[in-house]
C-alpha cells in the first residue's frame, strides 16, 4: 500500500470520531446553506408577493381636491387614509411607507387641462417601500393616460397617435431561473466547501503539532510529500462529501417550501455537473488551507489565520454577486471568481461550454497543486516539524 | 550498528554539536549523557534524518542517514522526547498506524502488535482510545509504536522521563532483552541510575563536545570518583543543570 494510503485512512478514521469537528464541518458546512438560503428565499417570495397584493393603505393630504381619483386608486387596492399632521416626519419615521399631497390648485387645473400637480412623499433609500411607491406611480400614470385618452377622444382624435411607439419586454431567461434569488447561492456553496476544508487542515496539520506527535510521525521510513499528500487527500474527500450534502440539502429545501410563481427548481441533474465542476476548486481551497495552517502551532491559531482567509477567499464572490458581471476569457482561469460565476450558470440551466468547464478547472489544480508542491516541501523544514 | 562521524550542527551563531563522533554496538546499550541544551536532542535528530548536519556523517548500518534517509530510517526505532499519540485512536490503532508506515501489515502486524503488548505489559488497555492515559501508558505506547517494524536500531531520548517504578521496570527489562537480541540501542538520558542499571557505554557530552567515551566503570576511574554522578560532573566540568 502506498504510504500516503495508509496516512489517507488513519486521518478519516480519526475524524470520524471526533464528534465536535464533525458537527462543525457538517453543521456548519452542509446545513447552514441550505437552511440560510431556503430561509432567505422564504423571506423575499413573501416580501415580493406580500408587497404585490396587499391593499396599501395611503394617507392623503388634501382627499377632498380629487375625490375621483382616489376612487380609481380604491379599485387598484390603493386604500385612503385619513390625513396626518406632519407626513414628512411620518415617512421619515417609517410611521407610512408614503403619502401623497394634492395641491390646492389640483381641481382648477384640471379643469383647465393644465398638468394637475399631485407630490408622492416617500424614502427611496427603504427598499421595502419601493414596490408601494411603483403601485401607487403605476395607478397615477394610468389614470393619467385614460384621462387624457378620453380628452383626445372628446376632440375627435384617435387616442393611439400619441403612442408614438410601443415596447414589448419578453423575458428570455429559462424556466427556473430567478436571477435574483439565485445570485447568493454560488457564495453558500463556496462558504460551506471552505469550512469544510479549514477546520480539515487546522485539525490535520496543527493539530498533530500541538499533540506533540508530528516528530515521531516524521521518523516513519516515509517520504514527508506523503504525509502531505495523505492530508490533503482527507481533505478533499470531506469537502466533496459536505458538497454533495449541501447540494442535496438546496435540493431538498426548493422542494419543500413554497417559493410561489418565482419559478426556482433547483434540477437533480445539476449536483453531478456541480459536483464534478466544484472538484478541483475543493482541490485549491484543500492545498490553500494546508499550507496557510502549517504556519500555525496550535489548532485555535490555525483556526484564526484560516477564519480570516475564508474571508478574504469570498471577496471575488461578495463582489460577483453585487456585479452580476460576465466572466470570459482568461478571466475564466481565475479560481472562485470563475467558479462563481459558473455556477449560477448551471443554477440557471445554462449548459457549460469547453473552455468554461477546462479553464476554471485548470486554473485551480494549477494554483492547488503550486501550494501542494509549497506545503510538501514545508514539511521537510525542521522549523516545522519542531 | 550507527556510526556517528564529526557531526556539526550550528543553530544560527550557536554550535549545538561540534564534531562529534561515536559509535552505537550491536548487541550494546550504549547512553548519550549529558546535562539539559548539551546538544543530545540535535545529535539524534541528526541520527533520524530530521535534521541535515552541517558536516559530518550518519552511517545507520552501513547507510548514510540523510542521503538514504528511507532504508536509513526503516533500520532505526525512534522514540523522540516529543511522543504525542492520537487520542481518538487506541493503543492497537496508533500502534499499527506506525506498523503500516514501516512496511508490515495484515496477521503479521496484528501478531507483532500483541507479542509487543505482552513484553511492555500493556495488554490492559491495548484496546482503549489513547485519551486519558497516564504517562507510562503513553511512554509504553509511544514505545511499542516505534518498534513495531523489529528495527535493529533503536534510539530512545528519556525515555524514563514521568515514568513510575513499575513502568520503568518494565522498559528497562524490554530494553535488556533488546539488548541480548542483538540490537543496537541508544540512550539519550540525563538519569544517573538509568546510566548504571543499563548502560555498557557512556557517552558523555557537554555543549555540543564530546568529553569522555567509556564503560561506566572506566568513567569513575578516569574522574577518580567512586559514584557515576560525581564522574559525570567533574567530566563535563560543572555541575550546572544536572539538577534541571
Amino acid at each position: 500500500m502506498k504510504p500516503w494510503i495508509i496516512v489517507f485512512r488513519k486521518e478519516l478514521k480519526d475524524l470520524f470520531r471526533d464528534r465536535r469537528t464533525m458537527v462543525n464541518i457538517l453543521v456548519l458546512g452542509a446545513l447552514l446553506g441550505p437552511v440560510l438560503a431556503m430561509g432567505l428565499m422564504l423571506l423575499a417570495v413573501k416580501m415580493i408577493s406580500d408587497e404585490a397584493e396587499k391593499t396599501i393603505e395611503l394617507p392623503v393630504q388634501g382627499a377632498e381636491y380629487a375625490p375621483v381619483l382616489l376612487d380609481y386608486l380604491a379599485s387598484s387596492r390603493i386604500s385612503v387614509v385619513a390625513a396626518l399632521a406632519d407626513p414628512q416626519a411620518a415617512v421619515r419615521a417609517q410611521e407610512v411607507d408614503a403619502v401623497l399631497v394634492i395641491d390646492p390648485a389640483f381641481p382648477r387645473q384640471l379643469r383647465d387641462g393644465k398638468p394637475a400637480q399631485l407630490t408622492l412623499l416617500s424614502d427611496h433609500s427603504r427598499s421595502k417601500t419601493r414596490i408601494v411607491r411603483r403601485r401607487i406611480e403605476t395607478a397615477i400614470e394610468n389614470y393619467s393616460a385614460n384621462l387624457g385618452n378620453l380628452r383626445l377622444s372628446l376632440r375627435g382624435v384617435d387616442p393611439s397617435i400619441t403612442q408614438v411607439m410601443v415596447l414589448h419586454d419578453r423575458d428570455l431567461s429559462k424556466k427556473g431561473s430567478d436571477a435574483q434569488l439565485l445570485a447568493f447561492l454560488p457564495y453558500l456553496l463556496i462558504i460551506g466547501i471552505m469550512q469544510a476544508a479549514m477546520v480539515v487542515a487546522a485539525d490535520l496539520t496543527a493539530g498533530e503539532r500541538e499533540r506533540q506527535s508530528l516528530e515521531p510521525l516524521m521518523a516513519n521510513p516515509v517520504a514527508p510529500e506523503q504525509f502531505m499528500i495523505g492530508k490533503l487527500a482527507t481533505n478533499v474527500l470531506i469537502s466533496l462529501a459536505v458538497l454533495s450534502l449541501s447540494l442535496l440539502g438546496f435540493a431538498a429545501g426548493t422542494r419543500m417550501i413554497d417559493l410561489g410563481d418565482t419559478g426556482i427548481t433547483f434540477s437533480l441533474l445539476s449536483i453531478p455537473v456541480l459536483l464534478l465542476f466544484l472538484s478541483p476548486l475543493a482541490f485549491f481551497f484543500a492545498a490553500l488551507m494546508s499550507f496557510v495552517g502549517a504556519f500555525a502551532r496550535t489548532v485555535k491559531e490555525a483556526q484564526t489565520y484560516l477564519g480570516l482567509l475564508v474571508l478574504a477567499a469570498l471577496t471575488p464572490s461578495m463582489i460577483q454577486m453585487m456585479l452580476q458581471s460576465k466572466v470570459q476569457d482568461l478571466e475564466l482561469l481565475l479560481p472562485i471568481w470563475s467558479h462563481n460565476y459558473l455556477i449560477n450558470e448551471v443554477l440557471r440551466g445554462e449548459p457549460l461550454s469547453l473552455a468554461q468547464w477546462l479553464l476554471p478547472s485548470a486554473g485551480a489544480l494549477l494554483a492547488g497543486g503550486l501550494l501542494a508542491a509549497l506545503a510538501g516541501r514545508l514539511y521537510r523544514k525542521p522549523d516545522f516539524i519542531f | 550498528m550507527i556510526l556517528v562521524q564529526k557531526l556539526q550542527k550550528h543553530f544560527g551563531a550557536v554550535k549545538a554539536v561540534d564534531g562529534v563522533s561515536f559509535e552505537i554496538a550491536d548487541g550494546c546499550i550504549t547512553g548519550l549523557l549529558g546535562p539539559n541544551g548539551s546538544g543530545k536532542t540535535t545529535t539524534l535528530r541528526m541520527l533520524y534524518a530530521l535534521l541535515q548536519p552541517d558536516s559530518g556523517k550518519v552511517l545507520v548500518d552501513g547507510m548514510d542517514a540523510w542521503s538514504q534517509s528511507l532504508p536509513a530510517k526503516a533500520a532505526m526505532g525512534v522514540v523522540p522526547d516529543a511522543r504525542g499519540l492520537y487520542p481518538r485512536l487506541t493503543a492497537r490503532e496508533n500502534i499499527a498506524y506506525f506498523g503500516e508506515l514501516q512496511g508490515i501489515s495484515g496477521k503479521a502486524l496484528a501478531r507483532r502488535i500483541d507479542a509487543l503488548a505482552q513484553e511492555l505489559e500493556m495488554q490492559d488497555f491495548l484496546e482503549r482510545p489513547c485519551k486519558g492515559f497516564s504517562q507510562g501508558q503513553r511512554a509504553k505506547v509511544a514505545i511499542a509504536r516505534a518498534f513495531v517494524g523489529n528495527p535493529q536500531n533503536l534510539l530512545l531520548d528519556e525515555p524514563g522521563n514521568g515514568l513510575d517504578v513499575m513502568s520503568n521496570r518494565a522498559l528497562r527489562r524490554y530494553l535488556l532483552r533488546q539488548k541480548e537480541q542483538g540490537k543496537a540501542i541508544l540512550l539519550s538520558t540525563h538519569i544517573m541510575q538509568e546510566v548504571t542499571a543499563l548502560c555498557d557505554e557512556v557517552v558523555v557530552i557537554a555543549a555540543g563536545v564530546i568529553k569522555a567515551v567509556g564503560t561506566p566503570e572506566a568513567l569513575m576511574r578516569q574522574a577518580g570518583k567512586d559514584n557515576i554522578e560525581d564522574a559525570f560532573v567533574a567530566l563535563i566540568g560543572s555541575d550546572e543543570g544536572i539538577m534541571a
